[in-house]
């Protein structure tokens, strides 16, 4: 890594924040920074940007969603493959064809 | 019958269960991972409905293929890399797969000696201030949505499911090397969505 050049430090900046750099380029890295306000604001904004990520939320699954899937497997262990796909179509969630009778 | 209990259940034990076709492990792995793995899918296929039917046939294979699972990577890295092919195959049916180009999203922002063309915008918010931080989450969560698809996948396995490189490996099933040339490129195109977002007027993101 060229310790002078801004394209340099952008190129690996995730593996700095990310804690994955060596010792020798973590120095190199914040030596450039100490010197090039450009990099230091992007490293700033890319770090703000990197947190503020981390906070998207995960989806709620259905209500039901344990329950009717429960009740495929069952259906799935007994090997009633017919009556799974049943349940399912009544249940309203299976669209096209269930995997186990794919070709 | 495992109830309270399944509170303690090791990988292995869950494992085991779902071989034998036990009630409790399926319930146990939808609990853990069933909220993730539908997040997941929404974001890729990018459709609450779509996602549950992705979702469902990849529990479905999961259960067909319990048998292959072989303990090399953990539970959750194996059920999401049968969420994303399954994501994948459902994309590339629709017509709706879409590939980053092979280039670094900031290679034209320096000069020939590496330096910056132009200085790097200034965002020009206070993320420490609750009312910034909560509009710029709400406008990078809608950001997300418009990576191409290897990015966006890439940045939720990393930010939102905070998997380490080797666990993005085993999902991807790709080298240490590309993960992280994917996820940096990633981050950056969506630093420079974000950067784009920001210079509409403060209105806009009310």
């Amino acid at each position: 890594m060229d310790f002078m050049r801004c394209d340099a430090m952008v190129r690996r900046l995730s593996e700095i924040v990310d804690g994955e750099a060596s010792c020798g380029e973590r120095f190199g890295f914040y030596f450039h920074m100490s010197i090039c306000w450009k990099c230091r604001r992007y490293m700033r904004q890319f770090k703000q940007m990197r947190t503020l990520t981390g906070q998207v939320q995960v989806e709620e699954l259905p209500d039901d969603f344990a329950e009717v899937m429960s009740r495929v497997l069952q259906s799935e262990a007994e090997g009633a493959t017919q009556h799974s796909e049943s349940l399912l179509r009544s249940e309203g969630m299976l669209i096209g064809q269930p995997v186990w009778i794919k070709k | 019958m495992v109830d309270a209990g399944t509170l303690m259940l090791t990988e292995e034990t869950l494992v085991e269960g779902l071989r034998e076709g036990k009630n409790w492990a399926f319930r146990e792995v939808l609990n853990r991972y069933g909220p993730a793995l539908l997040g997941y899918a929404k974001r890729l296929v990018g459709d609450r409905d779509e996602a549950e039917e992705v979702v469902q046939d990849a529990i479905v294979a999961i259960l067909h293929h319990i048998e292959r699972f072989e303990g090399r990577c953990s539970i959750r890295s194996w059920l999401f890399r049968i969420v994303h092919h399954k994501a994948i195959d459902h994309l590339r049916r629709t017509s709706r797969f879409v590939k980053a180009p092979d280039q670094e999203p900031y290679a034209e922002s320096f000069e020939t000696g590496g330096h910056w063309k132009d200085t790097p915008a200034s965002w020009g918010r206070n993320p420490e201030s609750q009312a910034d931080a909560r509009k710029m989450l709400e406008l990078i969560r809608d950001l997300i949505e418009q990576l191409p698809n290897n990015y966006k996948e890439i940045i939720m396995l990393r930010e939102i499911y905070q998997m380490d490189t080797q666990e993005i490996c085993n999902v991807l099933e790709v080298s240490s090397v590309h993960a992280r040339v994917m996820l940096h490129r990633a981050r950056q195109a969506l630093y420079k969505l974000l950067e784009q977002a920001l210079q509409e007027p403060v209105e806009s993101l009310m």
